[in-house]
Formats: C-alpha cells, sequence, structure tokens
C-alpha cells in the first residue's frame, strides 16, 4: 500500500490548493476531490487533507464531535493509521495533526499543530445565493450584503440571529468564511488561534483556511452582543470540569445530566482529580 | 534514489514549505534532491497541472521528466524559479483575478543566506510583529509590496538559502524595511 493512500499527484494536487489556501486566508481553493474507501459526506475532505499533509514523523488524533471514540472517528483514524502507520494519540497536546468533525479541541492548541476541520458545506452564502457562479461574484467583490440582510432581519424580528452552528465569520477582514459545522462556542477560538486550521470539503471540492495569528471574527452587528452557548453554573457529571462546552444528556430517570463534550478534556480533568 | 524515496522527502519538504508559508519569517529546513534545494522544491510542487519558468543553470531537465510540468513564459507560470532574486520576475508575474486569485504564480529564489537586510513582518502567520533578515533590499521589497496591495490579488515568495533553509513571505505579509 502506498503511503497516505493518495497517488502522489493527487498529493500534489491538493498540496497546492492547500498552499494557496494558507496565502489566501478564507478563500475556497477548488481541488480534484478523490474517490476513497469512504463515501462523500463523511469526511472525504478532511480525510484527503490529512493525507496529503502527513508525514511518518506526526502524531494523529481524530475526534467526531468532540469523541474520539465515535465510529466515524474511530474509522478515519484506523483507515489513516492502515496507510500511513503512524503514530496516534488521543491528548490534544501531543498530537501534531487533529482531524476533527464539528468541534475546536477544548484544549488551546500551539504553534506546529495543525487541524483539519470536515466540511460539509464549505459555502457560506449558499443560504442567501444560490447560484454558485454568483456566489464567486460575490466573494469577488466582497459583496456580502445578503448575509447581512439575513442577519438583520432575524435580529428585526428574533433579537438575534437565529444561526445556532457554523456562524459565518469574516476572515482576515476580506472574505466571509463557513467556519464548518463548530458550534458558537467554538467560533471566537478560530481567532488568533496558534494553530494552522485546514478545511476540506471533500463533496464540494473546496478547500481553505485559516493560518496561525489571523483575525477571525463572527459577523455581527457592532451593537449586538456575539453570544454563544451558555453552560454557566453547570458542572460535568463525570469529571466535575465547569467553564467548557458541554453535552445535555437526558436519563431514563427525567433527570438532566451534562458531560463535557470533548471526552479526551474529560478524561484528562478525571486522571488530574484521581490524583 | 527510487520514488519512494522522492516521495517521503516530498512529505517531509511540504511540512517545511507549509509550516513557511503558514508562518511568514518562520526558518524551515528543505532536504535536498540530487544535492539541491531548489529540485528538492521543484520536485514538490511540480505536477502534470502545473506551468513553471526557471531562470538558472541547475539541472532540472531529471526532475521534470519525473513530475512533468509545462514549461511557460514568466507572464503565465504558476511556479516561477531563479538562481538570483529578480524584480523583474515579481513585476511579470501573474497575480491571478479577482475571481480566482489563487490563479496567481508563486516565486521561489535562491540566494546564499537571509543575513543581508532586517525587515519587519506583520500580518496573518505573525503573532503581531516580526524581525527578520531577509536576502532583498528596499527596492525589491517596494516592488513586492506594490505587487501585493490589491489583496487577494498577489503572488508567494520563498527564499532558499545556500544549506537548504528556507523563509517565505506571503501576499498577505506586510514588510516594513528597517
Amino acid at each position: 500500500m502506498r503511503y497516505g493512500f493518495l497517488d502522489e499527484d493527487a498529493k500534489k494536487e491538493i498540496r497546492r490548493a492547500t498552499l494557496k489556501a494558507i496565502a489566501i486566508p478564507g478563500y475556497q481553493v477548488s481541488f480534484a476531490s478523490r474517490e476513497l474507501p469512504i463515501a462523500r459526506g463523511w469526511g472525504t475532505g478532511g480525510l484527503q487533507v490529512t493525507l496529503a499533509i502527513i508525514n511518518e514523523e506526526d502524531c494523529l488524533k481524530v475526534i467526531d464531535q468532540g469523541c474520539d471514540g465515535s465510529v466515524n472517528a474511530v474509522n478515519i483514524r484506523n483507515f489513516i493509521v492502515s496507510v500511513t502507520d503512524n503514530q496516534t494519540t488521543l491528548d490534544t497536546v501531543c498530537a501534531d495533526i487533529i482531524q476533527s468533525r464539528h468541534r475546536i479541541p477544548e484544549e488551546p492548541m500551539r504553534e506546529g499543530q495543525t487541524l483539519v476541520l470536515q466540511v460539509p458545506y464549505p459555502e457560506v452564502l449558499t443560504n442567501v445565493e444560490a447560484d454558485s457562479y454568483k456566489q464567486k461574484v460575490m466573494h469577488a467583490n466582497s459583496d456580502y450584503a445578503k448575509l447581512w440582510v439575513l442577519l438583520y432581519e432575524d435580529t428585526a424580528q428574533f433579537g438575534d440571529s437565529r444561526i445556532g452552528h457554523r456562524y459565518p465569520v469574516m476572515v482576515h477582514d476580506r472574505y466571509a468564511m463557513d467556519p464548518s459545522p463548530i458550534p458558537k462556542y467554538d467560533t471566537k477560538k478560530l481567532n488568533n488561534n496558534k494553530a494552522l486550521i485546514l478545511l476540506g470539503a471533500g463533496r464540494e471540492k473546496k478547500i481553505y483556511a485559516i493560518p496561525p495569528y489571523t483575525k477571525v471574527e463572527p459577523l455581527k452587528f457592532e451593537d449586538r452582543e456575539f453570544k454563544v452557548e451558555s453552560f454557566a453554573n453547570k458542572k460535568c457529571a463525570r469529571c466535575g470540569a465547569s467553564g467548557v462546552f458541554m453535552d445535555e444528556v437526558h436519563t431514563n430517570e427525567g433527570e438532566v445530566k451534562f458531560y463535557c463534550n470533548d471526552t479526551a478534556y474529560c478524561d484528562k480533568q478525571l486522571e488530574k482529580g484521581a490524583r | 534514489m527510487n520514488n519512494m524515496d522522492l516521495e517521503q522527502l516530498n512529505r517531509q519538504n511540504f511540512k517545511s514549505l507549509s509550516d513557511a508559508l503558514a508562518m511568514p519569517g518562520k526558518i524551515t529546513k528543505i532536504k535536498s534532491v540530487f544535492d539541491s534545494h531548489l529540485l528538492a522544491v521543484a520536485n514538490l510542487l511540480f505536477f502534470n497541472e502545473v506551468t513553471y519558468y526557471y531562470s538558472g543553470d541547475e539541472d532540472i531537465t531529471l526532475i521534470e521528466a519525473i513530475t512533468n510540468p509545462k514549461i511557460t513564459t514568466i507572464q503565465e507560470a504558476d511556479y516561477i524559479l531563479s538562481d538570483v532574486i529578480d524584480t523583474r520576475l515579481i513585476l511579470e508575474a501573474k497575480k491571478g483575478d479577482y475571481l480566482n486569485p489563487d490563479f496567481s504564480a508563486t516565486l521561489i529564489f535562491k540566494c546564499e543566506d537571509f543575513n543581508s537586510y532586517s525587515h519587519l513582518l506583520s500580518g496573518p502567520g505573525i503573532d503581531g510583529k516580526k524581525e527578520v533578515n531577509l536576502p532583498c533590499n528596499k527596492k525589491f521589497i517596494d516592488v513586492l509590496m506594490k505587487k501585493n496591495s490589491d489583496y487577494p490579488l498577489g503572488v508567494e515568495i520563498f527564499f532558499i538559502n545556500s544549506i537548504g533553509e528556507l523563509i517565505a513571505l506571503s501576499r498577505t505579509t506586510k514588510v516594513e524595511v528597517r
């Protein structure tokens, strides 16, 4: 089996798109998305980016909605290991490459790390403009009036934007960008993040990026606060952590419990507590 | 050297290239191919869908045969490689258009070392401001800043010194001459 599954020319094309994406933060670079042993829509964009950038020295972590143990994460991790034989980890701090679906890890990332986000819908303008050529023209002109109108209509009718996740962001004051379906809680982590963030959409054949220390701001009106999911006064029922993004679980007994969404972080807190 | 070795080198060198571009001013290291760091970068970037222009004395024929890119003019080239730092290449390089700013050139310059001139960098990839030495004078920086003034249009530049160190300037990088 060839290292990294993809043939060298495929990797070169993905690497070229990746370099251009790094050079133009937030701009979607087209690439020829390859067939993989998993179906499009199941993380093939992130997977192709990971396979094109990984080398023998990288330690890999794969998470799916904060969990290292979910089916999607396990299968993608197993596949990458089967074609690279690379070392893997559950620890955010130890990882060189983190492929993630819909979450940015709870622990801060550092310089030299790469976060690869799987993206189902890369086009931030999809909800306001269906024509893909017009979307491209709007990006070319930095014309995001329709997004602002959507935001205004929501604010006028409901007091705030109704967008719960995939909240649009402005990158380097130039491109509006879909940050993948991360919760609003994670949106602020994109700003000035120390790690390189690569976003891959396999079905839509797009790669885009946020280099480290790049200004990324949620699209919002100046007089409106950007509100994120609140877990005030909530503690993880497993490790006792607070101030983190949590899953709300309704038990059969009718109780409502909260758990850290980032399971590796939760395990670490539990380990710290046990010492 | 067999194919697998070249692919392994490409993997390692890509990490150096992407780190350098993601964090302009950071010095990374390139492993050579056929005793040449420039050929190593060419081998990493070239494939059958890209075009290039080379101005210099290195024997690029074998890398060209392996990777199959198309030779073209400065104005059309995706990759412009040069043994000397030449502002004319920046002036004539393509910088994309507003619809496709990625249809732009990447320039790779060889140089002896990075110690010639002190510059202050800022922009994405840089935590605040960063002082670095670059092998280019004020005239070169003025030409580059003018080329990249109409963001997102612009070019990326890599410098490779004689010991295989790499440093990059992205089109978003602001450079002030000290």
